[in-house]
C-alpha cells in the first residue's frame, strides 16, 4: 500500500515536472535605448506578465540613447550581442561582415511567428517588407529586422503652420498655393518688419527638404540624412533632386524668400530650441515641420503668453509642376529589433515576440494589465488609471513619463505600438491635427515617404562613396545660391559640376535595386 | 609661492616702484578681464539653469534667473539614476587614480635613473605610445579580448599610464639632488627601498598635480564606460549628462518630444562640476613647487 | 655575436649593469606589461584597416582587402584640401590659442595678492568641465542673429551679420571658443613650473634694478622655455585630430570651405560607422601622420634651437 502510494506520488511529481520542464524559467537580455524623458525601469508589470505567461524573464540592458549606435557596433565587433536588440535599423547592421552567422532570419523561422507574418505580408505592408531583405551572396534573402509597426498612431506629418492671428489681422485668406503664400508673406512682413517665415531646425538640406517635393522636385526629404535622392512617384523611378529643372525653382523661390528677407537670418545653423524659442516669441510665424510640435509645444506657449496667438496647419498648397503633394514619415517605424542567433531557444523566444502583435499583446505592451494599470472606457479606449497619471503630473512629458511607468512604446521595446496615452495627456488639438492630416492622407495630398530600396554591400559602398562627393559639393554651394552670393545665373553650371559627379551612376544603382 | 611677498619687501628705486604699479594695475586689468571673458557664458549657463521653462523658451534669460525655480535641480537630484551614476564616478576617479598614480610613479621612477638597464629603449617604448595614437577601435578589441568587459578592471587598466603625466614625474625625479640617492645608498638602502620612503615623500608636489590631472581625466571620461559595462548600474555621471545633454540637441526624430529644456541641461552639467571645484581649492595648496616637462629623451 | 665576441671585461660590465638594476627592472615589471599588453597589443590590431573585419571570423581569418580604405582617401582630390585646412586651423591655433595659457601663467605669477591669484585660477578652470556639446550648443545660441554676442558688436558697430556661417569667422569663432574652454587648464602647468623657478634669480635680478618686464623676459620666460617647447612639439603632433567633435557640431555647408578639415570629413565620409576595419584605418592614417609631424617638428626645432623631444 505504501509502496503504491509512493509510486503514485512519484508519478504525480513526474507529471507536474513534465510541462514546467518545457517551460523551464528562461532568463534573456534585451538591450535597450533609453531616452532621458523615458527612464527604462526594470521589472515594469508587463515584463511580469510575460514572466508569467510564457515563463521568460527580460532583462533590460538600457544604454543611453546618445551613444546608442555605438554600443551597438561594439556588439557586432565582438559577436558578443545580448539577445535582443532593441532601436536597430538596417544602418546597424549594413557592412557588418557575416551578419549571416550573428543575426537569426525570421524567414526560417516563420512557423514561429505567424501573427508578425500576417501583418507585414498584407498587401498594406509587403512592399515595405521587401525593402528591409537583404541579399546574401548566394542571391537569397534574409529578414533581420522584426521592425515596429504601428496599431494606433497619431499621424505625423512635416506640413507647413502659420500663425492665423497674422492672416486675419491683415485680411488674407488662406494660401492655397505657394505664391499666394509669398504674397501673404511680404504683406505680414511690411507690416511686422521684424518677423521671419522660414527656419530649420536641422541646416539648410532640412530646409530644402521640407519645400521640394511640395513644389513639384524632391530630394533631402524631410528627415534621416541629407539624401538627395528620392522617389518620383509620376515616373516610377528614383532620382537627383537637384539636378532637376523643378528643383531650381525651389532654390529661386528661397533665394527671392532670402531678399525679401522673409527667411530666419540663422536658418544655416540654428538648433531645435533655437528654432522653437523663436516661434514661441513670435518671430517665426511660418515653417513646416511636425504637426505635433504645433500641438504640444508651440500653441500652449502661445497659450501660456495669452497674447491671442494662433497657430494652424496650411493645408497642402498647389505647386506648378506635378499634382498637389506633401510627405510624410514612411509609415511604421524603420527600426525594429533583431535577435541573435546565441539567443536561448529561439523559437520560444520568438512565440513570445509574436504573442506581442496579438490583441492581448498589443493591450499589456502598451497599457500593461487591466484593472491595474488601465481600464477601458465607455467608448471602448483603453485609460491609463489616475493614479499613474497623478505620479506622471509634473513631468517634463508626462506622455514618456507614464510610458516609462509602464515600460512600453518606442523608446522602450514594444513592436507593435499604441499610441492612444496620449488622448489623455495631450489636448484635443493634437488629436484633432492628427486627424487633419490622416484627412489629407487619405485624400491623396500627402505621400508616405517610399523606402530606401535594400542595397548589397558592395552597392552601398560605392553609394556611400557617390553621395558624399555629392553632398560635399551641394551643401557648400547651395546656401550661397540662397543668399545670393552667387547668382542663379550660374545654377546650370552647378549642376552640371553635380553631373559630372556620378549623379547618373547614382541613379543607375538605385533604380537597378529599386526594380529587384 | 611666498617668495613675491618677499621680493615685495625689497627696498626700491622710486622710479621702479612706479613701473611695478603700473605693471600690477595692468595686470589686474588683464586677468579681471579674462575672468569676465570665462565668465560671462558661465553665469548665463547658471541664470539659465534656475529659471522657469516658458522664460527660457522666449529667450529672456540673460545674467539672472527669471521664474526662480529650482524644479530642474530637484528633478535631476530626485532621479535615482544619477546619486547612482555620481557613486559610480567617484568610485572610478578614486581607484583609477589611485592606480595610475601607483604604476606611473614605478614607471617613471626607473626611467629617471641614469643607472637603470636598457633605460633608453624602454623610455623610446613607452615615449613611442603617446606619440602614435592607436585610437577608439584598437584600444577596445584589446580590453575586449581580454575578457575585461563588464569589469571594474576595464575602466581602470587602460588609462593606468599616461605618459605625458609620467614624463612630467620623470622629468622631477631627476631634478632631485643626487647626493639623496647617495646617502640612501650608503644606508644600504636599494631602490624599492629609496624610492619608497626617501623620494616618494619629497615628491609631494607632483604627486599632487599628477593626481589633480589624472582626477580630472578620470571625472571627465565616459568612452570607457560605454564600450565596456553593458550595465546601467555601472554607468558613471558624464553617461548620464552626456545623454541629457544630447537629447535636446536631438534634430531627427518622427518620435518628437516637448522640450527637454535648456535648463535641465546646464543644470546637469553644474551638478557635474560642482564637486571638482569644491575639492579644487584642497589640491591647489600643493602646487608650491613645480612640475617641469623635461625632454622626451631617455 | 659568434664573430666579433664580447670582451670579458665588456660583458663584466653589461652583467653588472644588469644586476645593479635588478630592482628598478623589478619594478619597471608592470609598467611594461601594461605597455606591452595594452598598447602595443592594441597596435597589433591595426592589421584590421586592411582587412575586412568579421568578428565571427576573427583578426586572423578575415579576408584580406588591402589598401582600399586608403586609396579611397588619399585619392580623392578633395582630400588635399582638407589637409589645407587642418594645416591652417593648426597654425591659428598656434599662433592665437596657444600663447594664452603661458600669458595668463606670467600674469597670474607675477600677481601680489594671494586671494586674487587663486580666484582667478579657479576661475578659470571652470569652463574646461564645460562638455564640449554644451559649449557649441552655447555659441551658436550667442552668435544666432539676436545673440547676446551679435547684440553686443551690433551695438559697437551698428551693424551684424551671420557670423556662424561666415566662412572667415569660423576660424575666429574656433579659436576664441578653444581658449575659452582651455586657457585655464593649460595654465597650470606653466603655473607649476614658474614655481619651480628659483627665487634667488627674482632676487638677484631685482638688486641689479630690473624692472619687472625685464623679470619676466629674462628669468620667468627663460625658465619654463623647455616646458613651452615640448607643449608646442607635442601640439603639432595632435594636429590631426583637431576638430573632431567641435567643428562637427559647428560648421555648415557654407563654412566648408575653411571649417571642412581631415577629422570631419573622414567623419562624414564613415556611414557605415559599425565599420571598425574603416575605423582602423583612419586611426592608422592619423597616427603616422601624426608621428611624421612631430619628427619633422622636432627636427626642426634641433636645428633652431637646442630643445629636442629626443
Amino acid at each position: 500500500m505504501k509502496r503504491l502510494l509512493a509510486m503514485v506520488l512519484v508519478l504525480m511529481m513526474a507529471a507536474a515536472l513534465l510541462p514546467a520542464s518545457a517551460e523551464a524559467p528562461l532568463e534573456i537580455t534585451m538591450a535597450v535605448s533609453e531616452n532621458t524623458l523615458q527612464p527604462i525601469l526594470q521589472d515594469t508589470v508587463n515584463i511580469k506578465f510575460i514572466q508569467e505567461k510564457f515563463g521568460i524573464h527580460i532583462n533590460l540592458q538600457a544604454i543611453p540613447s546618445s551613444d546608442y549606435q555605438t554600443k551597438i557596433a561594439s556588439f557586432f565587433n565582438t559577436n558578443d550581442l545580448p539577445d535582443i536588440i532593441v532601436g536597430a535599423s538596417l544602418g546597424t547592421f549594413q557592412g557588418i561582415e557575416d551578419v549571416d552567422e550573428m543575426l537569426v532570419d525570421l524567414y526560417d523561422y516563420r512557423e514561429c511567428l505567424p501573427t508578425y507574418f500576417g501583418l507585414i505580408e498584407a498587401d498594406d505592408r509587403i512592399n515595405a517588407t521587401k525593402t528591409y531583405e537583404t541579399m546574401e551572396e548566394d542571391g537569397s534573402k534574409s529578414l533581420y529586422l522584426m521592425r515596429d509597426l504601428e496599431y494606433n498612431r497619431i499621424d505625423i506629418a512635416p506640413i507647413g503652420q502659420i500663425r492665423t492671428d497674422l492672416l486675419e489681422e491683415q485680411g488674407i485668406p488662406m494660401p492655397t498655393n505657394w505664391d499666394e503664400l509669398y504674397d501673404a508673406m511680404l504683406k505680414i512682413k511690411e507690416k511686422h518688419p521684424d518677423v521671419y517665415f522660414f527656419g530649420s531646425r536641422a541646416g539648410t538640406t532640412r530646409l530644402i527638404g521640407a519645400l521640394a517635393y511640395p513644389m513639384g522636385s524632391g530630394g533631402f526629404g524631410t528627415f534621416d540624412g541629407d539624401r538627395g535622392m528620392y522617389y518620383e512617384k509620376d515616373l516610377d523611378k528614383w532620382i537627383y533632386g537637384p539636378s532637376q529643372a523643378a528643383f531650381k525653382d525651389v532654390i529661386q523661390y528661397l533665394a527671392n524668400a532670402w531678399k525679401d528677407g522673409l527667411i530666419d537670418p540663422d536658418y544655416q545653423t540654428s538648433t531645435r530650441d533655437e528654432l522653437w524659442e523663436k516661434i514661441s516669441t513670435g518671430k517665426v510665424v511660418y515653417f513646416k515641420d511636425n504637426n505635433s510640435f504645433l500641438a504640444r509645444v508651440f500653441q500652449p506657449a502661445f497659450d501660456q503668453a495669452g497674447q491671442g496667438w494662433k497657430m494652424e496647419i496650411v493645408p497642402p498648397l498647389a505647386n506648378k509642376h506635378t499634382s498637389t503633394r506633401e510627405l510624410r514619415y514612411e509609415r511604421d517605424w524603420s527600426d525594429g529589433l533583431v535577435i541573435s542567433k546565441k539567443c536561448p531557444e529561439i523559437e520560444r523566444v520568438l512565440k513570445m515576440l509574436d504573442w506581442c502583435f496579438t490583441e492581448e499583446g498589443v493591450k499589456v505592451m502598451n497599457f500593461g494589465i487591466e484593472g491595474e494599470t488601465y481600464y477601458i472606457d465607455e467608448e471602448g479606449h483603453p485609460m491609463v488609471v489616475d493614479s499613474i497619471l497623478e505620479q506622471t503630473k509634473d513631468a517634463v512629458d508626462q506622455f514618456n513619463a507614464i510610458q516609462s511607468i509602464l515600460g512600453v512604446g518606442c523608446w522602450c521595446w514594444t513592436p507593435y505600438i499604441d499610441e492612444g496615452t496620449y488622448l489623455q495627456t495631450s489636448g484635443k488639438l493634437f488629436i484633432d491635427l492628427g486627424e487633419e492630416i490622416r484627412g489629407y492622407t487619405e485624400a491623396g495630398l500627402i505621400d508616405f515617404k517610399p523606402l530606401v530600396p535594400s542595397f548589397t554591400t558592395e552597392e552601398n559602398e560605392k553609394i556611400a562613396e557617390i553621395e558624399l562627393r555629392l553632398d560635399t559639393i551641394f551643401d557648400s554651394q547651395i546656401d550661397a545660391f540662397i543668399t545670393g552670393t552667387r547668382s542663379m545665373d550660374e545654377w546650370d553650371s552647378f549642376v552640371a559640376e553635380l553631373n559630372n559627379n556620378g549623379v547618373a551612376e547614382l541613379e543607375e544603382l538605385f533604380n537597378t535595386a529599386y526594380k529587384r | 609661492m611666498e617668495k613675491t611677498k618677499e621680493r615685495h619687501d625689497h627696498p626700491m628705486k622710486v622710479r621702479q616702484a612706479r613701473g611695478d604699479r603700473a605693471f600690477g594695475l595692468l595686470n589686474t586689468a588683464l586677468l579681471t578681464l579674462f575672468c569676465l571673458f570665462v565668465l560671462f557664458p558661465l553665469v548665463h549657463m547658471l541664470a539659465v539653469s534656475f529659471s522657469g521653462g516658458y522664460h527660457v523658451l522666449r529667450g529672456e534669460v540673460t545674467f539672472w534667473p527669471k521664474g526662480m525655480t529650482l524644479y530642474t535641480y530637484r528633478s535631476l537630484l530626485s532621479d535615482n539614476s544619477i546619486p547612482h551614476a555620481y557613486w559610480n564616478t567617484i568610485r572610478y576617479t578614486f581607484l583609477g587614480t589611485a592606480l595610475a598614480i601607483f604604476m606611473t610613479s614605478i614607471c617613471a621612477y626607473p626611467l629617471s635613473r641614469p643607472k637603470f638597464f636598457g633605460r633608453k629603449f624602454f623610455s623610446f617604448l613607452a615615449i613611442f605610445t603617446m606619440l602614435f595614437n592607436v585610437g577608439m577601435v584598437a584600444n577596445f578589441m584589446v580590453v575586449y579580448s581580454l575578457g575585461l568587459k563588464n569589469t571594474i578592471y576595464a575602466i581602470l587598466f587602460p588609462t593606468a599610464i599616461n605618459v605625458y603625466n609620467m614624463v612630467i614625474m620623470r622629468t622631477f625625479f631627476q631634478g632631485i639632488p643626487e647626493e639623496i640617492y647617495e646617502s640612501a645608498n650608503l644606508d644600504g638602502a636599494n631602490d624599492l627601498r629609496t624610492f619608497f620612503q626617501i623620494i616618494l615623500p619629497i615628491s609631494k608636489p607632483v604627486i599632487a598635480s599628477i593626481v589633480l590631472f589624472y582626477a580630472v581625466g578620470k571625472w571627465n571620461e565616459f568612452m570607457p564606460a560605454l564600450l565596456y559595462m553593458d550595465n546601467k548600474k555601472d554607468y558613471p555621471m558624464q553617461m548620464i549628462l552626456r545623454n541629457i545633454v544630447l537629447s535636446s540637441q536631438a534634430t531627427d526624430t518622427s518620435t518628437d518630444s516637448a522640450l527637454v529644456g535648456q535648463s535641465l541641461k546646464y543644470a546637469a552639467i553644474f551638478i557635474t562640476i560642482a564637486p571638482i571645484l569644491a575639492v579644487y581649492p584642497f589640491l591647489q595648496k600643493f602646487f608650491t613647487k613645480g612640475i617641469m616637462i623635461g625632454s622626451l629623451k631617455g | 655575436m659568434v664573430k666579433a665576441p664580447v670582451s670579458p671585461a665588456r660583458r663584466r660590465k653589461w652583467v653588472k649593469h644588469l644586476i645593479d638594476s635588478k630592482w628598478l627592472l623589478l619594478m619597471f615589471f608592470l609598467p611594461l606589461v601594461y605597455f606591452i599588453v595594452f598598447k602595443y597589443g592594441a597596435m597589433t590590431w591595426l592589421i584590421i584597416a586592411f582587412k575586412k573585419f568579421s568578428a565571427v571570423k576573427g583578426i586572423w581569418r578575415s579576408r584580406w582587402i588591402g589598401t582600399k580604405y586608403f586609396e579611397q582617401f588619399l585619392g580623392d582630390a578633395y582630400f588635399w584640401k582638407l589637409v589645407r585646412n587642418t594645416v591652417v586651423m593648426n597654425l591659428y591655433l598656434i599662433v592665437f590659442s596657444f600663447p594664452v595659457p603661458i600669458f595668463l601663467a606670467l600674469l597670474i605669477n607675477e600677481h601680489r595678492v594671494k586671494y586674487f591669484r587663486k580666484t582667478v585660477q579657479t576661475i578659470s578652470y571652470i569652463p574646461y568641465f564645460v562638455s564640449t556639446v554644451a559649449v557649441c550648443g552655447l555659441i551658436t545660441t550667442m552668435l544666432s542673429s539676436d545673440g547676446m554676442i551679435t547684440n553686443v558688436i551690433r551695438a559697437l558697430t551698428g551693424s551684424s551679420k551671420a557670423y556662424l556661417t561666415d566662412p572667415k569667422a569660423f576660424r575666429v569663432i574656433y579659436i576664441v571658443s578653444e581658449i575659452w574652454s582651455t586657457a585655464g587648464w593649460g595654465s597650470i602647468i606653466y603655473l607649476a613650473s614658474l614655481a619651480g623657478i628659483d627665487p634667488g634669480l627674482y632676487e638677484a635680478a631685482q638688486i641689479d634694478g630690473a624692472s619687472r618686464w625685464k623679470q619676466i623676459l629674462h628669468i620667468s620666460l627663460p625658465g619654463i622655455a623647455s616646458v613651452i617647447s615640448i607643449q608646442l612639439l607635442l601640439t603639432i603632433g595632435r594636429m590631426l585630430d583637431i576638430g573632431y567633435e567641435k567643428i562637427l557640431l559647428l560648421y555648415s555647408g557654407s563654412t566648408y570651405e575653411t571649417a571642412d578639415v581631415v577629422s570631419t570629413y573622414l567623419y562624414r565620409r564613415s556611414i557605415l560607422t559599425a565599420d571598425y576595419s574603416y575605423g582602423c584605418a583612419i586611426s592608422l592614417f592619423q597616427g603616422v601622420m601624426s608621428l611624421l609631424l612631430v619628427s619633422a617638428a622636432n627636427k626642426a626645432a634641433k636645428q633652431i634651437g637646442e630643445t629636442s623631444l629626443w
